[in-house]
């Protein structure tokens, strides 16, 4: 029953991960397959979520001499609803849309920029946020050391349920909910229109659509959706940590790496591309006592992971740029009315 | 204090100038930011740490072997990666460039290991100058391996670049190229030849740059150049793309200001990691005002005034409230 128990949560823990890189693969997918914003700044928006979720899950630690301390809400102040504290639910929302306001203030003046300059100033605008100001705020983001003890949504009830296959449910859930909204998005005439400022701007905007503001939304909605991520990470690591830990750049490429792979505009070939990272990734965690690895090898495979990350961004721009599934051509259905053959 | 920051400034200027004008000439000739630019920096820096530490031939025999490998290894890029991107916008190349970065990268934690590394030349003493800094009272100094080897290295490179395009065949088809490749054919320039040749010069102005680097911080690690590719991007934007006069004064401009901002910062009692700030903020700055750099020319495309951008956002917002109130 041990063994079941733990294979289990294993796996919750793996798909939960899936989940999350789903959401921002998702997200990036709106911004640059949809709408052509070259977003090189994807750690910024999931760090910034991650934190802020962070800080309204866990009491305030006040700084002393050898803790950093950090912000937070007196978790006594949510009501519990059948025995979940309202906490994440208020976190997951305030996540979101933090990462949504700061995504408006960086895009007001970047937006106008060519892809190049775009990718340039919003992977500076990440380094920005993360490496400058949550690592040396200690008092509110716990600097170096970042916020330990962030609990997740449901831990009661029996082992099976409490360890990770609750919150494994908990994302897949959430994640279906951002996948039909988006869906049903982009296939809207609003979805329409970006695809159009993707293709050709000054065309979109010949015909009386306000591109910028068009872009901006796009920008500002995917945005909030890695902040929403952010938070399902924070609870998934129980905590969170400042760069060079997590939220990198090279979190952003590996974000990067699943929509080119999955198929950049394709939103289920997106998702099927979120299995390769977190793979790699635990594949580089259990590959050690799978292979009974010698020393310099087992902790080299780590790098190793980074390297075929690396090998597949290139190999695919060169032969498949399109991605495994390419992007669907929607043709409008007839509508009724129209009479004839 | 002034002073010592706009020293140091000189010093990080030097630096940075090898790395920018690399980066912009592939910027003007290939027409995409290489972010594998400040990997390919750290490569050099240990290609010589290999040569003069692991087989004991000396750093100067370190540094021009490390400038060969790298010019050699940027025309394997050009020939398996990027010269089957061209045409396809900057994007394609900006991507494969990014995968490039993280493999460079990591393939130096698998072959040095992550640990901090040095080139094993003991460190000399400062030189210390008669001139007092007005602000601390402190004499003025420089340490000649950290200070003055980069200062010289750096004037002389750049002496040599100049000459290049300025003077020779080679540099006068490079800049044609950079300017209008189509044309540039027309007039008999082999362009494919050009573009190889820009990559093994900005090959080897990067290895130089990470060896610099390496004497500057007097030591080496795998993010040695990826940690200062924000700098370097800030330098040649500010000196406008592709255009390796302007990398110079970019480069020159962004390090003193960074240096400056430290006396500021001990002043005001800000924490001393907010630097990034300043070359940052005057990328941003550039980007918005004056895109096409100090030096450089209006580039091709048009960009509409904030303002008018700022008043169609508000007119949208204003459209969509009064939409939903009725």
């Amino acid at each position: 029953m041990v063994e079941v128990t733990g294979v289990i949560a294993d796996l919750a823990s793996f798909g939960a991960l899936v989940g999350i890189f789903a959401m921002l693969a998702l997200a990036l997918n709106l911004q640059w397959g949809k709408t052509g914003l070259f977003n090189a700044g994807i750690a910024g928006f999931w760090g910034l979520g991650a934190y802020v979720a962070s800080m309204i899950t866990t009491n305030p630690v006040p700084t002393a001499l050898a803790r950093p301390g950090h912000w937070g809400i007196d978790q006594a102040a949510f009501p519990a609803v059948f025995g979940v504290s309202t906490s994440f639910s208020m976190a997951i929302v305030v996540a979101a849309i933090t990462a949504a306001v700061l995504a408006f203030f960086i895009a007001i003046p970047t937006m106008r920029l060519r892809a190049d300059y775009f990718a340039i100033a919003t992977l500076g605008f990440a380094e920005i946020v993360m490496n400058v100001f949550v690592k040396n705020l200690p008092g509110i983001t716990g600097g170096v050391e970042g916020i330990a003890g962030v609990p997740r949504p449901f831990e009661f009830g029996s082992e099976i349920w409490k360890t990770n296959l609750s919150y494994f449910l908990l994302v897949a859930l959430i994640l279906v909910l951002v996948f039909f909204l988006l869906e049903r998005m982009v296939r809207s005439p609003w979805g329409r229109v970006l695809q159009a400022v993707r293709e050709d701007e000054d065309a979109a905007q010949a015909l009386g659509k306000d591109t910028f503001s068009l872009k901006l939304q796009s920008f500002v909605f995917g945005a909030g959706i890695m902040g929403l991520s952010g938070a399902f990470f924070a609870f998934w690591l129980r905590g969170v940590s400042p760069p060079p830990n997590s939220f990198t750049a090279a979190d952003t490429f590996a974000v990067w790496v699943i929509v080119i792979i999955g198929g950049s505009g394709n939103n289920r070939g997106v998702i099927v591309g979120a299995f390769v990272v977190p793979f790699l990734e635990y594949f580089s965690v259990r590959a050690k006592d799978w292979f009974q690895l010698g020393e310099p090898l087992a902790s080299q495979i780590f790098y190793f992971r980074l390297i075929a990350i690396g090998v597949v961004l290139i190999v695919l721009i060169l032969w498949r740029p399109q991605g495994i599934f390419p992007e669907p051509k929607h043709v409008a259905r007839r509508p009724r009315w129209v009479v004839g053959r | 204090m002034v002073l010592q920051a706009l020293l140091n400034g000189l010093v990080e200027a030097s630096v940075i100038v090898l790395a920018a004008m690399g980066l912009s000439l592939i910027y003007g000739v290939k027409k995409f930011p290489n972010f594998a630019h400040g990997d390919m920096m750290t490569i050099g820096a240990y290609t010589a740490f290999y040569f003069s530490s692991t087989l004991r031939a000396g750093i100067i025999v370190g540094l021009v072997a490390s400038m060969v490998f790298l010019a050699i290894l940027a025309v394997v890029f050009e020939f398996l990666i990027f010269s089957r991107l061209e045409g396809r916008g900057p994007v394609p190349s900006l991507i494969a460039s990014v995968g490039l970065a993280l493999i460079l990268q990591n393939a130096i934690r698998v072959a040095f290991g992550t640990g901090q590394l040095t080139y094993g030349i003991p460190l000399p003493d400062s030189w210390f100058s008669n001139v007092v800094d007005p602000l601390t009272g402190q004499q003025v100094w420089i340490n000649p391996l950290q200070g003055i080897v980069p200062l010289v290295f750096a004037f002389v490179v750049v002496l040599i670049i100049t000459f290049i395009l300025q003077y020779t065949k080679l540099g006068k088809a490079m800049r044609a190229t950079a300017d209008n490749p189509d044309l540039a054919r027309v007039t008999g320039i082999n362009v494919g030849v050009v573009r190889y040749v820009t990559w093994a010069l900005a090959g080897a102005l990067a290895a130089s740059g990470g060896v610099m680097l390496g004497f500057r911080v007097n030591g080496i690690q795998p993010l040695l150049g990826s940690s200062i590719l924000l700098l370097v991007f800030a330098a040649v934007i500010l000196g406008g793309i592709g255009s390796p006069y302007g990398a110079m004064l970019g480069a020159l401009v962004i390090a003193i200001a960074e240096n400056l901002f430290f006396p500021f910062a001990v002043l005001t009692n800000t924490p001393l990691e907010f630097v990034l700030i300043v070359p940052f903020g005057i990328m941003l700055l550039v980007l918005l005002l004056r895109p096409q750099g100090l030096a450089g020319r209006p580039l091709g495309f048009d960009l509409p005034p904030l303002r008018a951008e700022l008043r169609k956002l508000v007119e949208s917002v204003a459209r969509t409230w009064r939409h939903l109130r009725g």
